[in-house]
């Protein structure tokens, strides 16, 4: 342990002295001192905070990944380049030791800017709460909607999977599944279209989502999120929240424009005895109309969990993991290649967990180059081959994306323990330790002393 | 192999290195199958000019490069084993170290990578700096350094952790006069306490000075190896020195040995070496000017095995049992007299 906090130290005074960190960490005060002022938003002290907590903190999460990435790449590559390394590997230190120490000194570093970061955004609150807190009902909506961690449920998905099963067999027995097509991408088109249908409501309909909370502090408000898409501006709907023989059933009526995040305050009398409240929504608009609230974002309930200060601290703790996997990917990179092609193979690396969801849409097209001359798309070799190759890529990329934390911080969200543990697990202890085994490996068989 | 195995400190045998290019081509033969030993309390010096392979021996003995053929053996395990590495101090030939750590950091940094407590680490770090004469300078960052300096500190750090096995790659390498004296006069006393040391160097004088052995190579190849006395023998002849003596003396002299051997005698004066002839120069000018006298190098006590007495006279006595301490180096022998001339003297 002695031999791993030695070397962290030097990593750590190493990475202070480089040009490149130094400026980023100026750029990092800048942006954490001069961007909450020129943040406008909405006008309101909640639209405020809920900017400094996405955009300032996500600024600065960039810096900080730059930073881990560039230290990462040149603690081992630069020390190879200049003969320092010489020095330690011809010391009693296992490979594997090397690159801890100087791993842990990178996170180190990486800890210190992430708590003055955090630190900073926290003041930063606390102080525009003083300051610009006028409007009491802004203030108010403040500590129920982003100074908290309210727990999100999604509503009840009934018999979906039934259904579409059923479907498919009927479709199957009719020879209604067009050629080309498999039997699992059909039900994938089967069960999509369902849900789709699930979460539409056509003009003079409605549609009742159930959600199950459980037991609930009767102190705690209750909150529907919502999003639609509409052809029209202003869509008329009525909302009611509890049963209809419940005597504290809410009711909302409201006209909203899409495209547009929607709260409502719900009553925690209106929630069952059976620990489960139903949602209706009845589109009441005088043209034939179809609402569609999107199926990958139905209408959610929040409800408080916990504090705000814990949130925060647990967000912290995920961006923490991410930086430190970052300079994990950093590090081997410097230790397998020379040091421009060690931050060459890195941008990539970040690149591509930065593209996630893009990857993922590729991963999910069966078709790249369409086939014109007949009524179905059938898949050329070519179209297979680019298909395994984005399905390849991101099983491999998926487990290292990270939730977007900061997002739901903002917007009040809960984020877990158990998140934190998950993203712990995979990013430090499985695919850095994998790091840490690789670069020991090539560590020990690499000629450090080749002439530079 | 005659040699007893355990007296061996490095062995290689057919070492080659070849270094490839991005294809894996051969580009350069650096090391092309030399073979040779060194043995325990030995210093050996390997000599040749630019680019003949010392440096690339020397790196495959401390495991920073890999043999591309042959066998290499350091301490009877593989250059690359960690039990190895605790027992070799290397001086490389260019300081490598942290330029923004001081004297004393730098040498706690690497006491602590060879594991040693923290009171051991701070005695050592207190002889080095002794030794080195850089205790002034224990809170300078050795990036603000001159290369003596940086290379005294380097020599430091080479010896922390008490090695069995020193190497060292152009040593005395812009060192000063009385700086080189101390490096030369500090092998030796690691040598008679059963140091090995390996050492590389373009001062052809400095090497002569304190190596037992040595082997000069060339393109990559041995092209001669032995003891230094061997070596820098000339066979058939013999010089004896005397007090200066008068004209008639000498006459006398040279006359019986005309008369003993047939042939004409040579008379000259020995001379002083010029290292000599400076530090001379330089004590007498010190002491003129009433200046302090230099004082004498300091070997730190744990390299001296000053320490070890120490510990042993206030140890209760061992067991039998116990493992033996290294055995020290038998005496080096004296120059055997020439009969001839005894015989000669006796007339």
């Amino acid at each position: 342990m002695n031999r791993i906090l030695s070397i962290a130290a030097v990593t750590l005074r190493s990475a202070i002295r480089s040009r490149i960190v130094v400026f980023m960490m100026l750029l990092l005060v800048f942006i954490l001192v001069g961007l909450p002022p020129a943040i406008r938003g909405d006008g309101t002290l909640t639209g405020y905070v809920q900017v400094l907590l996405s955009y300032t903190l996500g600024f600065a999460g960039i810096i900080l990944s730059i930073v881990s990435v560039w230290t990462g790449c040149t603690a081992v590559s630069a020390e190879i380049k200049t003969h320092q390394l010489d020095m330690v590997v011809t010391k009693p230190v296992p490979a594997i030791q090397i690159w801890l120490g100087k791993w842990l000194g990178i996170l180190v570093l990486s800890f210190v800017l992430l708590l003055f970061t955090f630190g900073s955004a926290y003041g930063g609150l606390r102080w525009a709460m003083t300051r610009r807190a006028a409007d009491q009902k802004d203030l108010q909506k403040l500590r129920e909607q982003v100074l908290v961690a309210r727990e999100q449920i999604p509503p009840r998905e009934e018999g979906l999977a039934e259904q579409a099963d059923n479907l498919l067999a009927v479709r199957q027995a009719e020879g209604g599944i067009p050629e080309g097509l498999t039997a699992a991408a059909a039900r994938r088109v089967i069960e999509d279209n369902l849900r789709l249908q699930a979460n539409s409501v056509p003009g003079g309909y409605s549609r009742q989502w159930i959600f199950d909370i459980g037991v609930l502090p009767a102190d705690r408000p209750l909150f529907l999120r919502y999003t639609f898409s509409a052809p029209r501006d202003d869509i008329e709907g009525m909302w009611l929240a509890g049963s209809r023989d419940n005597r504290d059933q809410a009711v909302r009526r409201v006209t909203e424009a899409p495209g547009g995040f929607y709260t409502w305050r719900i009553p925690p009398a209106a929630v069952n005895r059976d620990g489960t409240l139903p949602v209706e929504y009845g589109n009441i608009n005088s043209e034939p109309v179809t609402v569609i609230f999107p199926p990958e974002k139905p209408p959610m309930l929040l409800f408080y969990h916990d504090s705000f200060e814990m949130n925060f601290l647990r967000v912290f703790l995920v961006v923490f993991v991410r930086i430190a996997m970052l300079s994990a990917i950093g590090l081997t990179a410097g230790t397998l290649f020379s040091q421009p092609v060690a931050l060459f193979f890195s941008a990539w690396i970040v690149l591509l967990l930065n593209v996630g969801r893009y990857i993922q849409s590729m991963a999910a097209t069966q078709t790249f180059f369409p086939v014109h001359d007949g009524p179905v798309r059938v898949p050329g070799l070519l179209d297979k081959l680019l298909h395994l190759f984005f399905a390849a890529l991101h099983r491999m990329l998926h487990p290292l994306q990270s939730p977007d934390v900061l997002g739901a911080l903002a917007a009040g969200e809960w984020v877990s323990w158990a998140t934190v543990a998950a993203e712990a697990a995979v990013k430090i202890v499985i695919f850095s330790g994998l790091l840490a085994l690789l670069s020991a490996f090539v560590l020990n068989r690499r000629e450090v002393g080749l002439p530079s | 192999m005659a040699e007893n195995a355990s007296n061996l400190v490095i062995e290689a045998a057919e070492l080659k290195k070849i270094f490839r290019d991005f294809w894996r081509r051969p580009k350069v033969r650096a090391v092309d199958g030399i073979s040779f030993e060194v043995r325990r309390g030995e210093v050996f010096g390997l000599l040749g000019p630019n680019g003949s392979g010392k440096s690339t021996t020397i790196k495959m003995i401390l495991g920073l490069l890999h043999p591309s053929g042959g066998r290499l053996r350091v301490l009877d395990q593989s250059p690359r084993h960690v039990k190895t590495k605790a027992r070799v101090g290397y001086l490389p030939e260019h300081s490598y170290l942290y330029p923004y750590l001081t004297s004393e950091e730098t040498l706690d940094f690497y006491g602590k990578l060879f594991d040693l407590n923290g009171r051991e680490r701070d005695k050592r770090i207190e002889q080095l700096l002794e030794m080195i004469g850089l205790q002034h300078a224990r809170h300078r960052m050795v990036g603000e350094f001159s290369k003596g300096m940086a290379r005294r500190i380097g020599l430091a750090q080479a010896l922390i952790n008490d090695p069995d096995l020193v190497v060292l790659d152009e040593p005395t390498s812009g060192l000063d006069p009385i700086g080189c004296r101390q490096v030369k006069d500090l092998i030796v006393t690691l040598a008679k306490r059963g140091k090995t040391v390996l050492m590389s160097s373009h001062l052809l004088a400095d090497v002569e000075d304190v190596c037992d052995r040595i082997a000069i190579l060339y393109n990559g190849k041995i092209h001669a190896m032995g003891p230094i006395r061997e070596l820098l023998q000339e066979k058939g002849r013999s010089r004896i020195a005397l007090p200066e003596l008068s004209p008639d003396s000498v006459a006398r002299v040279l006359a019986l040995l005309r008369k003993e051997f047939g042939s004409e005698p040579e008379l000259d004066h020995p001379q002083l070496d010029l290292e000599k002839f400076f530090l001379d120069v330089v004590e007498k000018a010190r002491r003129g000017a009433q200046a302090e006298a230099p004082k004498k190098v300091s070997v730190a006590s744990y390299l001296t095995g000053e320490d070890r007495l120490q510990q042993l006279a206030t140890a209760p006595a061992p067991a039998k049992n116990a493992e033996p301490e290294i055995p020290a180096p038998p005496p080096k022998p004296a120059p055997e007299t020439d009969a001839k001339l005894s015989r000669l003297v006796k007339k």
